[in-house]
């Protein structure tokens, strides 16, 4: 009797200890995201959320990392933050309190990544890598912990308007979601290119996110007899001002800042009213000048996702192969050990996006990376690369460092 | 036998408003029914129409018992009513009134008849297209007798015709619906006036609030002395 | 003022929407006394019943427009039936309660089964006519065609049909009605045929020049009610006027203004009217 029950202790101690070796948790980071899964800005949120489930999936499976001689492998805690900064700073603490998460990536709404840089700027053992979210004071508030890939939309709006200013463009209209903190920076620093470059600004309209009906603010543009119109908004909108445009018979050239898929706009207008409508953004995927690494990412998420990838999508993606490389060259799992790494490092060979590196780095002293700026064009059902637009990114970087003094 | 009720109750939020009342209205007769205000003259005939839903009973017309059948199939039964307060269709006109009587019919005299109904109701005539709100009281009964006669029913029940019409104008009715009566239509008629009421009626019934106190011939109830004391004031 | 007549059409032809979506509401509240919140639900769900018949058979605007009212005419017949119907004599409020109930019903199934996104019905009718400076595309001529057509139909078929007529008997008096032979019941499931029919066209036509949502019944209806009270509740002529008065104040307040501000203009004309006219432009001359 004795002997059988010292056995059986026996047996169930070895097994705990055993279960205790061999509990997954202590091999596996976890990275944190907060994004808009559901509500308007999902349309940019959900397939950035895409975006970086592809990347740690590709990292899993090809080994994960390893540091200190372990082997881990990545696993994502995601929050919606349904493009409200105050569930996103709510999302930030739980991540940071409740799941002991240090390095929190996602971002596609500009308010929800400001505030949540507000939060955890500069705080200690906690990393915010920042995809979509476009608003430039991400960078400028001199946050050493904050980095993003994206670059702020004025990086594109200065080129964007001496492009236009370049294809002949006296008299332009403007009709855009201009209380964006978004739009409303990239348009300030078009403005200020394309009227230093000679061009008129004719007439400027605003519309909503949710708005659908811009008749009213076409016709007064028109009115005053543009030979363009520049469409800086969100996808939905903007695509039914291109629809109008076409029922008004507007016979000028159509230039927008949108960052909508092929899809996006098929659904609400003809082939034949996109062709020749320009898009004027960051070079961003699903577009032919993009290098190998950029295509296989495309196909990889058109074959998991059956759908092509929104063109800010990407910047998620990059991101987290940013953090695995930091690991992986730091060899630590700490943030500051990362935050120097990331400072110093090249793009890593798996990012899908080109970068322009600024001093030999992939980041500036602000934390931003810079991508080169390209003027798209629809034909024929897609978006066509038609040039690269002359930009300086040092010279943006320096305009960033000036701001942050501020 | 024209129409039989037989044991009809009718009951509004659980109180009762008609305990178990039966009578007959015999064919070619102005039967009438006098009461007090409230002892439930009104609900009987809702109830008979359907209007309201009885509680027990039955109603026999024509060998049918008219209860298991929608208010709406009244009208094509042969059953016309003459309702309390007249219940116009306000907005119409004068005419339109008198053609949504004979919605129910099938036949094609109904033009011919409004005709005649125009010849009986001069009044009406020339105010056939002016809209019904626009009448005076004893003008709009006019309309809701002319509109319940549009059906050509066997029997037509009256719902208090004489209420707030002035003297003048309770005679011309009296004299409308003794009319009718000749030429054939059965008449139930429920009257508060218990005077001119049991002038008219070849038969009577005094109701109560506990049921029918009192039957007879219209000659028998004037000469009651209870009916006097109570009902005609004497 | 070269746009002064582009934005006075384009405030017709939006106010012939507000008129598609109010003369339904209309007739259900002033026939039968009903709040029909869910009424821009139906318009809602028959349009995205239209989206995807024309989506999956690459089918025209005209099979689309059809399809959306023969739809929103079963779900409303339906709704009368099955919803409606048992609280007829019941307490107002339960009518308030079922309608409000149904809304949400409505609009969380069609979450469910069609996803949040929007969706277009596109359509190959993309030409554009011009009139001097004026413009006016196909699809929005069609809407204005289309509501000319209705309108003028319901009112013919309310004032000369014998089931028109007796519609507008049971709106004036519901015993009297059925005295006299009408089944009301009967009465009760047409009006909200007739009614959910426009709504139908109106789902159709969203969903062609805009786009339909999930979340757009409830706001829809509310612009709904606010043209009824604007043009006098049960009133035919009102609620034209309502409509096209909203229509073109949105289109000059936005032009004015700004487009921030466009779902105040319908309720700021609303509260106006109504300070000087209580029961609305045409209110109290009925059916």
């Amino acid at each position: 009797m004795k002997k059988i029950k010292i056995m059986y202790a026996l047996l169930v101690a070895g097994l705990l200890i055993l279960a205790g070796c061999s509990s997954g948790d202590s091999n596996e980071i976890l990275v944190g995201e907060v994004d808009p899964l559901t509500d308007s800005a999902a349309v940019y949120g959900a397939p950035q959320s895409d975006a970086l489930k592809l990347a740690i999936e590709e990292i899993n499976d090809a080994g994960g990392v390893t540091v200190d001689g372990e082997d881990y492998t990545f696993k994502l805690i995601d929050y919606d933050d349904k493009g409200d900064p105050n569930e996103a700073v709510s999302a930030t603490q739980k991540l940071i309190d409740r799941d002991g998460v240090k390095y929190i990536l996602g971002w596609a709404v500009s308010a929800s990544a400001m505030a949540a840089a507000d939060e955890l700027g500069n705080k200690d053992d906690v990393l915010m890598l920042v995809g979509n979210a476009g608003a430039q004071s991400i960078v400028t508030q001199g946050y050493d912990n904050v980095f993003r890939t994206r670059p702020p939309a004025g990086y594109t709006g200065g080129p964007a308007g001496e492009f236009v200013a370049d294809q002949g463009v006296k008299k332009l209209a403007v009709l855009g979601q201009l209380e964006d903190a978004i739009y409303a920076e990239y348009y300030e620093h078009f403005k200020e290119s394309f009227e230093a470059n000679g061009g008129e600004i004719v007439g400027e309209e605003s519309f909503q996110l949710s708005e659908r009906d811009m008749y009213t603010q076409l016709n007064k543009l028109m009115s005053k007899n543009p030979d363009a119109i520049f469409v800086p908004g969100s996808v939905e909108p903007a695509a039914f001002t291109f629809k109008q445009l076409r029922e008004l018979s507007f016979d000028g050239d159509i230039y927008g800042f949108t960052g909508g898929t092929p899809e996006q706009f098929s659904e609400v207008l003809d082939d034949e009213q996109m062709n020749g409508i320009y898009d004027l953004r960051p070079l961003e995927t699903t577009y032919a000048a993009m290098s190998d690494v950029g295509k296989d990412y495309v196909e990889n998420f058109k074959e998991k996702y059956d759908v092509n990838p929104v063109p800010s999508a990407v910047n998620a993606y990059d991101q987290m192969y940013v953090l695995k490389t930091a690991i992986e060259n730091a060899d630590s799992l700490e943030v500051d050990d990362l935050i120097k790494e990331i400072n110093e490092m090249e793009p890593p060979k798996e990012a899908a996006l080109t970068y322009i590196t600024i001093d030999g780095k992939m980041y500036d002293p602000n934390g931003q990376a810079f991508t080169t700026n390209v003027a798209m064009q629809w034909e024929d059902g897609d978006w066509k690369f038609l040039e690269e637009m002359e930009t300086d990114a040092e010279e943006y970087s320096k305009f960033l460092t000036e701001e942050s003094k501020k | 036998m024209s129409l039989k009720v037989n044991n009809l109750s009718i009951a509004y939020k659980g109180i009762e408003a008609v305990r178990g009342v039966s009578f007959d209205v015999k064919e070619g007769d102005i039967t009438v029914i006098i009461g007090a205000n409230g002892v439930g003259k009104s609900s009987i005939l809702k109830g008979i129409m359907g209007i309201e839903k009885p509680t027990g009973g039955e109603v026999l017309y024509k060998g049918n018992n008219i209860l298991k059948q929608p208010a709406n199939k009244r009208s094509s039964t042969g059953i016309a009513l003459c309702p309390e307060g007249r219940q116009l269709f306000h907005k119409m006109t004068v005419q339109e009134n008198l053609e949504m009587g004979a919605y129910a019919r099938k036949d094609n005299q109904i033009n011919k008849d409004l005709e005649e109904i125009y010849k009986k109701f001069p009044r009406l005539s020339e105010r056939r297209n002016q809209k019904s709100e626009t009448l005076s009281g004893g003008e709009q009964e006019l309309v809701a007798i002319a509109r319940s006669l549009m059906a050509k029913p066997d029997l037509l029940i009256l719902d208090e015709p004489s209420w707030g019409l002035a003297p003048i104008m309770i005679d011309q009715v009296v004299s409308i619906i003794e009319d009718i009566n000749k030429e054939g239509t059965t008449i139930l008629l429920i009257e508060q006036n218990a005077n001119i009421a049991l002038k008219m009626a070849d038969y009577a019934y005094v109701l109560d609030v506990d049921g029918f106190v009192l039957e007879g011939t219209g000659e028998e109830l004037l000469k009651d002395k209870k009916v006097q004391e109570i009902y005609l004031g004497a | 003022m070269d746009i002064f007549f582009q934005l006075l059409l384009n405030g017709v032809v939006i106010g012939s929407y507000y008129i598609l979506i109010a003369l339904g509401l209309s007739i259900i509240f002033g026939v039968l006394d009903i709040p029909h919140f869910a009424h821009g639900s139906v318009a809602m769900f028959s349009g995205y019943i239209a989206y995807i018949v024309v989506s999956s058979y690459n089918a025209n605007i005209f099979v689309a427009i059809i399809i959306s009212i023969i739809f929103a005419t079963i779900i409303g017949v339906i709704l009368e039936i099955v919803a409606y119907r048992p609280v007829a004599n019941a307490p107002p409020i339960n009518s308030f309660i079922i309608a409000l109930a149904l809304m949400m019903v409505i609009d969380n199934v069609a979450t469910v089964i069609f996803g949040s996104n929007q969706v277009s019905i596109k359509s190959s009718s993309n030409q554009v006519f011009n009139f001097g400076s004026v413009t006016l595309s196909e699809q929005r001529l069609y809407l204005l065609l289309t509501t000319f057509i209705l309108v003028t139909g319901l009112y013919i078929f309310m004032k000369y049909s014998k089931t028109g007529k007796a519609i507008r008997a049971v709106s004036q008096n519901k015993e009297a009605a059925q005295i006299v032979g009408i089944n009301t019941n009967r009465i009760s499931s047409i009006v909200f045929g007739l009614g959910s029919a426009m709504a139908g066209a109106a789902g159709a036509f969203m969903g062609i020049l805009f786009a339909l949502y999930p979340a757009m019944g409830g706001h829809t209806v509310m612009k709904g009610f606010a043209v009824l009270i604007l043009g006098g509740l049960g009133s035919f002529p009102g609620t034209i006027i309502g409509g096209l008065l909203i229509g073109i104040t949105e289109n000059f307040g936005v032009a004015l203004l700004s487009s921030s501000y466009k779902d105040l203009f319908a309720f700021v004309i609303l509260i106006i009217v109504l300070v000087f006219k209580p029961s609305g432009l045409f209110g109290n001359r009925g059916l």
